[in-house]
């Protein structure tokens, strides 16, 4: 049964990974910490089942590696050696090959990965490894006389015992022995409850889409239904049934949404997934420029959509990766701040609303703005005068604009430019918002901000002009009603103050390139806030909230364009979703669309 | 005569493992298999359950193995329940435990459904012998 293996290939290479992925956090915390038995028994654990699935699967290499590591864990864990960088490093090499090993067994590429020279480090580990002190080994062996064929083989301690059993004929049968009750205390064990056990079960991702994809069709078929029964209603009041279908679609109106929600729970997983490979990085990176970096983590335990976990993970070593490379000072020169000599990064995640908040800080030197925006000059991404107007928090934020980030400009803002944009791209592909914010010398704080569902959102349909668009809810702070005598000129600035306080406002229907219609026309405006920037959108009407469903428009390039996708309304037409991030950053640096 | 039909518990906190001998043990002809990720959820599933046999991982969390072992023969209604224990090569000096604390066998990872044939059967015959 050739399929029936292939699916047990493929969960192994799941299940190895993700215990793979436990692992690196504990060793980043054992390191930290000394010895935890607990601890290095749970990586011992992993490492051993590893091992052990993957000598059925025939995998023997990755036997090879698990099983050298594995044996030095099992020392560790028995006290016999105590724990040094040198068995650390060699413990977490064999992590990295058994993912490129596990990596070259999903895609079949027939890579053959040299593991000699690391069992030698593994071995040549463990040989120079240290006994704990005070109870010296008399059975510690010179370095060359080890046999890499019984490495961690722990003594008994009880010659008698051992000879008196057969255990050397490990392959054959065992005699049943009587229960040993006199080495076994009576007792009652707690009772255990079948609830306790948790019933779970692995399913295809592609499958769950799948739901997820017919849920949203159900709920553009939901949206029909409410339009055509809204109508009906109103031209037969009194047919009864018309009342009976109006009954009928309000209940599979609750229905759906109790779908939704459930359907979206099953993609929900703890953001740990993502934040579990962070203490390795930062102590990788740290230890490689010799910088003290304590990494601090809340909120793990944050559900987010699964398309956030697969998305989110690359802007955030980018951004982690940064700090420590470029934010945080070197020792001297934190000395000579007089701030601690150990720099601080904290990674804190949190739902807030309908949004997922994802904040990373480090208290390093910040991002200089004067340079940000002598390059974003240089590269004709603003002009002298907006430069000029520029406030330092819109400044900063010039680095997730496409084109501001190259080679040079690595270099010259040490390294602060390069990929950001990468960056701001990953996360608009989440429909989500990031911006930073720095002061010099003591922090910069990157700030990610995503809805909590991606699929299925909640927009504010609007008229701009003659055209509809669907505006995502999640920005929208508040709507009113305005009128165009309402709105002044500031220095080239048009601002609105609404009940006290000033936002600028600028025309939609102007922003998305309609010149022709005119502020007068403008009755509402929807006031927008991303992160830290809030601002107006001058729109014609307001047409009611709907939940949409986002299509991809082909041929859309979606990190430059006003547009997230395309969606199917009750009434049965296409209408623009606004993408408001990427509106946003072209509104607060260039001059399109003011009205 | 071998019950192909008896019930079996496989437990192993890995899923893969558990899949793993699931499949061989149905290519031995057993049908009636269930599972159980670490030695409580084993526990509390034998004692509901009418196992007829238990097919268990050394090394888990909670209560491993050797822990399930001894829980089961300390029991009054479970204490002749057939176990046969699944060790790396590794730990054949902890088998001397498991013998003392009354396993009915093991075998060595990684087996084949020959071999575990092989040890179930011995162990049933003796049962019913």
């Amino acid at each position: 049964m050739p399929d029936e293996f292939d699916e047990i290939i493929s969960d192994f290479l799941t299940e190895a990974e993700e215990s793979l992925d436990t692992i690196d956090p504990l060793f980043v915390e054992l390191e930290i910490r000394g010895d935890d038995k607990e601890m290095l028994n749970e990586i011992f654990r992993s490492m051993h089942t590893i091992k052990g699935a993957a000598g059925f699967l025939g995998f023997q290499p990755v036997v090879d590696v698990a099983h050298s590591s594995e044996s030095i864990l099992k020392r560790l864990r028995d006290g016999e050696i105590v724990l040094s960088t040198p068995l650390m490093n060699a413990i977490l090499k064999s992590v990295d090959m058994l993912r490129l090993l596990l990596k070259h067994i999903k895609l079949r590429d027939g890579v053959v990965e040299d593991i000699t020279p690391l069992l030698i480090e593994l071995e040549a580990a463990l040989n120079n490894a240290k006994s704990p002190v005070g109870q010296e080994r008399e059975d510690v062996l010179p370095f060359a006389t080890v046999s890499p064929a019984s490495p961690g083989v722990k003594e008994t301690g009880n010659p008698s015992l051992t000879a008196s059993l057969p255990v050397e004929a490990a392959g054959s049968e065992v005699e049943p022995v009587s229960p040993d009750k006199t080495g076994q205390p009576e007792r009652t064990p707690p009772p255990v409850s079948l609830a306790e056990s948790i019933q779970t079960l692995r399913v295809d991702t592609d499958k769950i889409d799948k739901v997820m994809n017919l849920t949203g069709e159900v709920v553009l078929i939901r949206n029909r239904l409410l339009n055509l029964v809204s109508y009906l209603g109103s031209a037969y009041p009194d047919d009864s049934y018309v009342n009976n279908l109006d009954e009928t679609v309000s209940f599979l109106d609750l229905v759906t949404s109790d779908m939704q929600l459930s359907v979206m729970k099953i993609r929900m997983q703890p953001i740990k997934k993502v934040f579990g490979k962070f203490p390795r990085l930062v102590r990788d990176i740290a230890g490689a420029l010799n910088k003290d970096v304590d990494l601090q983590i809340s909120g793990e335990e944050t559900e987010v959509d699964k398309t956030v976990i697969e998305h989110i993970g690359d802007p955030l070593v980018h951004i982690i990766r940064n700090a420590v490379d470029h934010g945080i000072e070197s020792k001297e020169e934190r000395r000579k701040k007089g701030k601690p000599e150990k720099g601080t990064i904290s990674i804190n995640a949190y739902q807030k609303g309908n949004k997922i908040v994802v904040v990373v800080t480090d208290d390093g030197k910040g991002i200089d703005v004067e340079r940000v925006k002598h390059k974003a000059l240089e590269k004709k991404l603003i002009t002298e005068e907006e430069a000029a107007r520029m406030t330092d928090e819109a400044a900063v934020n010039l680095i997730f604009l496409p084109g501001f980030s190259t080679q040079d400009v690595a270099t010259e803002l040490s390294g602060r430019g390069v990929g950001m944009d990468v960056v701001k791209t990953n996360i608009s592909k989440l429909n989500g918002y990031v911006e930073v914010m720095t002061t010099k010398d003591v922090r910069s704080v990157f700030v990610i901000t995503i809805p909590l569902t991606l699929a299925i959102i909640e927009t504010l349909m609007v008229r701009a002009g003659r055209l509809r668009y669907a505006v995502p809810l999640s920005p929208v702070e508040e709507i009113t009603r305005i009128s165009a005598k309402e709105m002044h000129d500031v220095i080239g600035n048009r601002i609105i103050s609404i009940r006290d306080r000033v936002y600028p406002i600028y025309n939609l229907s102007n922003v998305l390139g309609d010149q022709a219609v005119p502020d007068a026309d403008c009755g509402y405006a929807v006031i927008v806030s991303l992160g830290s920037t809030q601002f107006c959108l001058a729109v014609n009407e307001l047409l009611g909230r709907e939940e949409v469903v986002i299509k991809n428009i082909e041929g859309v390039d979606n990190n430059s364009s006003s547009i997230l996708g395309a969606t199917i309304t009750g009434d049965g037409k296409v209408v623009l979703v606004l993408d408001l991030g990427n509106i946003s950053r072209q509104l607060l640096t260039t001059s399109k669309g003011r009205v | 005569m071998t019950d192909y039909k008896m019930k079996i518990l496989v437990v192993d906190d890995f899923a893969t493992m558990r899949r793993i001998v699931k499949n061989i043990l149905r290519q031995i002809g057993f049908e009636n298999i269930e599972e159980a990720e670490d030695g409580e959820q084993a526990f509390a599933k034998l004692k509901t359950g009418n196992f007829k046999f238990v097919v268990s991982d050394w090394n888990m969390p909670n209560l491993d193995g050797l822990g399930l072992l001894k829980r089961v023969r300390s029991d009054e209604d479970l204490k002749d329940l057939p176990i046969l224990m699944v060790t790396a090569e590794a730990e054949k000096e902890k088998v001397v435990e498991a013998i003392k604390a009354g396993v009915s066998s093991y075998v060595v990872k990684p087996f084949t459904a020959e071999v575990l044939k092989e040890k179930m059967d011995k162990v049933l015959s003796k049962m019913s012998g």
